[in-house]
């Protein structure tokens, strides 16, 4: 290619009069709420720890990214020296109209606050449980128009200043640290309005003439007072703002490397886990087993109670199957597990006694059965597949072995009973869940209907239609205690969970 | 409850207390090894350190783990907190 000399004058000049301007983008991250919120009540447990302590947020924060030559000050802020110029700084200040707006996932609906800080504002959807950290995370990361257009919708507002600086008194070389620094001190945030309001008046007076501030003790030249004044650089609307995808995907498996952490013991943050099962949820819907149609409903409940960090518990569990014929279970049962829980290298170890009581009600008969085992249990350290927690997202094992008895129709005799089950979980994507679970048991005489053994496996699908209802897919197989009756069939229909 | 000179002294205390890093002398200096580099476990820890720390000092702040993720000095980890303190 033959380039003449005006096109060679006119190719400089561009380049060296428009130099690479910086890019923003809003970063997706989560957040965790200083205090003691660990020790309030749970929905469902007198302590809620990390799946459904209500100490988390969902946040989008407007990030920058800066030409070669310039330098970004502090991390995370957009404050930064730009190449050629000397004593001064630059600060973007963002602002939005709105405080408020929604975000609606898979038929729930989470409130969005645009939180005002002294010189930024931030998305932030906050006091969610683990679970809906999740949701919420999904929700913004897997579509960076919703986040753009929230901000939109807030009428987001960016003005770039360019901050002059010098020292009143000529003993030191300041530097740009040391003004934004003093720029920002004796202001306490931790009242946002109170700090946003003095912030402004700052500005207002650095853009009408000059005023001066006192370094604070994290800058290079602490308690010296800097004289600064400011002109407005540049204005941007929420339109030059979009996504960072790459933020995106950090916060995602930032979510699955929580759902396995061992916070340090010395740190006075419990345990963190995933609960095994939903609070609450009761189904009634048909069924189709041995042949027949009928309307069938299942319910399971749990209540737990855990010691201060969480190494000790009772879980107290109930769960039931009534049906209008006797081609599906016909059964309540309660357990009652109190265990020490142990944390290692990710896995959740739980040792104790299990104690349980089922019940049913055939031709007129009542037919009972009770176990005491000792019971051992460990939660895998991480979400299997996928990055959305929920109860039961990280796989569940538990081996039991102890005594058996009652009245079941086959025996009255107290016999030895050994057990496994396995729980889990699969969240497909925020709508969509996939839960198996199963358990098998021998013992030493033919007492489970004239058998050594039994075992019952259950697969579903759900499709959340809103908060707490979702609509049910169900295959099971197997046999329940207490009169292990054999019952293959599907359900379907609408179900409540509470708690996920 | 804290502007940038008292979360200075927090975070000096903490920084100086923690054998997870070398021992800073001044809050402008680096951490090392930085956040972005340690392992999840290792950050992990980092993370719930500082919130217990902050927890003790009485200070109510949301913080964002990409944010820690991404701070290079100890003045970056005391802005972090000074924006999102509520």
């Amino acid at each position: 290619m033959i380039w003449n000399r005006p096109s060679i004058f006119l190719f400089c000049l561009a380049t060296s009069c428009c130099a690479a301007a910086q890019t923003l983008s809003y970063k997706l991250d989560l957040a965790a709420h200083t205090g003691t919120h660990f020790s309030q009540n749970g929905l469902c447990s007198n302590r809620p720890f990390a799946s459904d302590a209500k100490i988390w947020t969902a946040m989008a924060r407007i990030s920058i990214s800066l030409p070669s030559g310039d330098t970004q000050l502090i991390a995370n802020f957009p404050y930064f020296t730009v190449s050629g110029e000397s004593n001064t700084f630059h600060i973007i200040v963002s602002a939005a109209a709105k405080d408020t707006g929604e975000l609606s996932v898979a038929g729930r609906n989470y409130p969005v606050q645009f939180v005002a800080g002294v010189d930024q504002v931030s998305l932030q959807i906050s006091k969610l449980t683990f679970s809906e950290l999740g949701d919420a995370i999904d929700a913004l990361a897997s579509n960076g128009a919703k986040v753009e257009s929230l901000f939109n919708d807030a009428q987001l507002e960016l003005t770039e200043y360019k901050v002059e600086f010098s020292d009143s008194t000529g003993k030191i070389a300041p530097t740009p640290t040391d003004a934004l620094l003093a720029l920002l001190n004796g202001i306490d945030p931790s009242s946002p309005a109170t700090a946003k309001s003095i912030f402004t008046q700052r500005m207002g007076s650095l853009l009408s003439g000059s005023a001066k501030f006192v370094v604070p003790n994290l800058g290079d030249h602490p308690n010296e007072t800097l004289e600064l004044k400011a002109v407005t650089a540049k204005s941007y609307r929420a339109k030059d703002v979009s996504l960072d995808a790459t933020s995106a995907s950090a916060v995602k498996q930032d979510i699955k490397s929580l759902s396995g952490v061992t916070p340090p013991s010395s740190s006075g943050v419990p345990t963190i886990f995933l609960v095994e099962q939903p609070c609450f949820n009761v189904s009634l819907a048909p069924t189709l087993s041995a042949g027949q149609t009928n309307m069938a409903a299942t319910f399971q409940g749990r209540y737990d109670y855990f010691s201060g960090m969480g190494k000790a518990y009772l879980k107290l569990r109930g769960d039931g199957d009534v049906s209008n014929s006797n081609t599906y279970f016909q059964r309540v049962a309660g357990t009652a597990d109190a265990a020490g829980n142990w944390k290692r290298s990710g896995f959740l170890t739980s040792a104790g006694g299990s104690g349980a009581v089922s019940l049913s009600r055939m031709m007129s008969s009542t037919l009972y059965e009770w176990n005491a085992t000792g019971k051992a249990q460990v939660q895998l350290p991480t979400l299997l597949f996928g990055t959305l927690p929920g109860s039961s997202t990280n796989p569940v094992i538990a081996v039991e072995a102890g005594g058996i008895g009652g009245n079941n129709g086959t025996t009255r005799a107290s016999d030895f009973l050994g057990k496994v089950s396995f729980t889990y979980s699969a969240r497909a994507n925020t709508r969509i869940t996939f839960d198996i679970n199963g358990n098998a048991g021998f013992s030493n005489d033919a007492r489970f209907n004239k058998k050594k053994n039994f075992s019952y496996a259950l697969a579903q699908a759900r499709f959340s239609l809103s908060k707490d209802w979702d609509y049910l897919m169900k295959y099971e197989c197997g046999e329940k205690s207490p009169d292990y009756r054999k019952v293959c069939g599907w359900q379907s229909g609408i179900t409540a969970v509470v708690g996920r | 409850m804290a502007d940038l000179n008292q979360l200075g002294d927090i975070i000096t205390k903490f920084a100086k207390s923690t054998h997870q890093f070398i021992t800073p002398n001044q809050l402008s200096d680096p951490i090392q090894p930085s956040p972005s580099s340690l392992a999840s476990d290792q950050f992990n820890q980092f993370f719930f350190d500082l919130l217990n720390a902050l927890t003790d000092a009485n200070v109510s702040a949301n913080i964002p783990m990409e944010g820690l993720k991404g701070c290079r000095t100890w003045r970056d980890v005391v802005v972090l907190i000074f924006h999102f303190e509520n």
